[in-house]
């Protein structure tokens, strides 16, 4: 069986997948990766199911080894990754496309110079064990992924069986021993710029407490991702909203996008990893199809809040689904060919 | 009383019985998530009771929000008007020795009451599970004794050990992770919350009775060793 081996760690590197939703009746959170979209781009491009588990490196990547000959495709930010190998001359590696790697070679991701999390998949997929449905590493409760924890330096992960589409992907790409990979790459969601990143929001219950002033030109208040920030969610600064009374609230449903806004007036934008409940004020909640932007946004990045209606945001994810699906479609009737 | 049907955001729709009180409101939310969990539809992919409210999750690619909106309030008009006695009752056994009760002195001087005094007005309550959240298989506990009611630590505590059996407002919890908490800590339970290699993974589910029963240290020590 394959396997990679972790020879150097990044910042915050997790094993996860599409997480486990239905579980929210026992407090455990939905999880999985932040970016779903990058995550399942990554699989697909090399034939795994979207739910396989992937490598999710934050700001800065890991030092990979790959033990046998291995199909990855690289996802989300750019960090950068390069192909070492004995005797040779380090060659970047592209992004969003599938690529082979040697045996005995490594790959070295570096600190991301656009986005915040980066996307390893492997053909066959990382193989932790599967717990309450999912691979996904639960770094609050320490439970899932890697032994509930962060990969670090010496790690060995277990590959898991490759599916029926991966060697038809594997063998075309084998054609020329010259850097392989395929000639095309697939990305259905941009990256945020280094400017004022706009995320679509649609009501929360407690928005129409919001002073007017604020309400009426929410979209014009421009807010700071903070340095306390992780996969739980984003504390955010630089402006405080104020509620016109302070309503009764008894915890209730939370999940990734709900906008909260404690006491201090400095809203909380929960992410992937949140408590299925929350006790605070729901001012709105960042939509589907912008989860993913929101995952590549970094400490200290701008961005700021544009009402839509709930029709129009399903619309938006539905789209998003049928542009990846789109994407792929056209991906596969250009068999990957090895270049030079 | 008919409950209220608003979107939580794009994915997710959040049932509420605002206007009734803690009680009735716990009641409702226990009976009608048991039977939406009964009868629920292609599309739906969790349902959430919490204290006056249940979210419940779906999948919008099946479900429009007009379409998840008529559901719940076609199912919930059919909701049987009594309660089902299918939750269990779980016993729970609890050290209250000062070197796991951090404040159970704090909590007994703030209440003009002695130490045992607290320890038998604790453990001879019977409780109710209203929600479990915070973490997974943190239980909310209500049925707490009036005489026991305690606010938050001002400064909630970095990290609480798990097991920890506390008072948080009118309630009772039972800290079921190494998490940072303001709660009042008044015991622990040797007894493991949430394992996700068990089935179920949570000892407790909403709607459950619960018992504390006092146990001493060596009592605590055995049971921990069993584990």
């Amino acid at each position: 069986m394959n396997r990679l081996h972790i020879i150097r760690a990044g910042l915050c590197s997790t094993v996860q997948d599409l997480g486990r939703m239905g579980n929210q009746h026992l407090g455990v959170p939905v999880g999985g990766a932040m970016d779903r979209m990058s995550h399942e781009l990554a699989n697909l491009l090399i034939g795994n199911a979207a739910s396989a588990a992937t490598i999710e490196m934050t700001l800065t990547g890991d030092e990979i080894e790959f033990i046998e000959d291995s199909l990855i495709a690289v996802t989300g930010a750019d960090m950068a990754p390069v192909l070492c190998q004995a005797d040779t001359e380090p060659r970047s590696i592209p992004q969003h496309c599938p690529v082979k790697i040697p045996s005995g070679a490594r790959v070295r991701f570096q600190a991301a110079q656009r986005g915040c999390r980066s996307y390893l998949a492997i053909a066959g997929g990382v193989d932790v064990p599967l717990l309450m449905g999912s691979r996904a590493t639960d770094l609050r409760s320490a439970f899932g992924g890697h032994h509930g924890r962060m990969l670090r330096a010496g790690d060995q992960l277990a590959v898991g069986a490759l599916s029926e589409f991966t060697p038809g992907i594997f063998d075309q790409l084998s054609i020329s021993g010259q850097a392989p990979r395929s000639r095309w790459f697939v990305r259905p969601v941009d990256l945020p710029s280094l400017g004022c990143t706009s995320l679509r929001i649609v009501q929360g219950t407690h928005t129409s407490l919001l002073k007017l002033s604020q309400r009426e030109r929410l979209s014009e208040i421009v807010f700071r991702v903070s340095a306390q920030s992780d996969r739980m969610g984003y504390r955010l600064s630089d402006h405080r909203l104020i509620l016109q009374r302070h309503p009764e609230i008894f915890s209730a449903g939370a999940g990734p996008g709900t906008i909260q806004l404690p006491p201090d007036g400095n809203p909380i934008l929960l992410m992937a990893d949140c408590a299925p409940t929350g006790g605070y004020p729901r001012i709105g909640h960042v939509i589907s199809a912008d989860l993913p932007i929101a995952a590549q946004l970094r400490p200290g990045q701008l961005i700021r809040f544009e009402m839509v209606p709930l029709e129009r945001a399903q619309e938006l994810f539905l789209q998003q689904r049928q542009n990846l699906a789109k994407a792929l479609a056209m991906a596969k009737l250009m068999p990957p060919q090895a270049i030079t | 009383m008919d409950p209220s049907i608003e979107p939580l955001g794009d994915s997710a729709a959040l049932v509420a019985w605002d206007a009734l009180d803690s009680d009735a409101a716990s009641s409702a939310v226990q009976t009608a998530a048991i039977h939406l969990d009964r009868c629920a539809i292609d599309g739906i992919h969790g349902i959430a009771p919490a204290f006056k409210s249940i979210s419940v999750w779906y999948d919008c690619r099946i479900l429009t929000w007009k379409e998840i909106a008529q559901w719940l309030s076609d199912a919930l008009r059919s909701v049987p008007s009594f309660e089902e006695t299918t939750r269990q009752q779980v016993d729970i056994p609890v050290c209250y020795d000062a070197e796991f009760a951090f404040d159970l002195t704090t909590v007994a001087a703030a209440h003009d009451l002695n130490v045992q005094d607290v320890i038998q007005l604790h453990s001879s309550a019977i409780y109710r599970v209203q929600m479990i959240g915070f973490s997974p298989g943190f239980p909310y506990l209500a049925g707490l004794p009036r005489e026991l009611h305690s606010p938050r630590r001002d400064t909630p505590r970095t990290r609480v050990p798990a097991g920890s059996v506390a008072i948080g407002g009118e309630q009772s919890g039972i800290y079921s992770h190494d998490t940072p908490g303001g709660w009042q800590i008044i015991g622990r339970t040797p007894v493991r919350l949430f394992d996700p290699q068990r089935n179920p993974p949570c000892l407790l589910q909403s709607g459950d009775v619960v018992r504390f029963i006092r146990i001493d240290r060596q009592q605590f020590a055995d049971y921990a060793e069993l584990k």
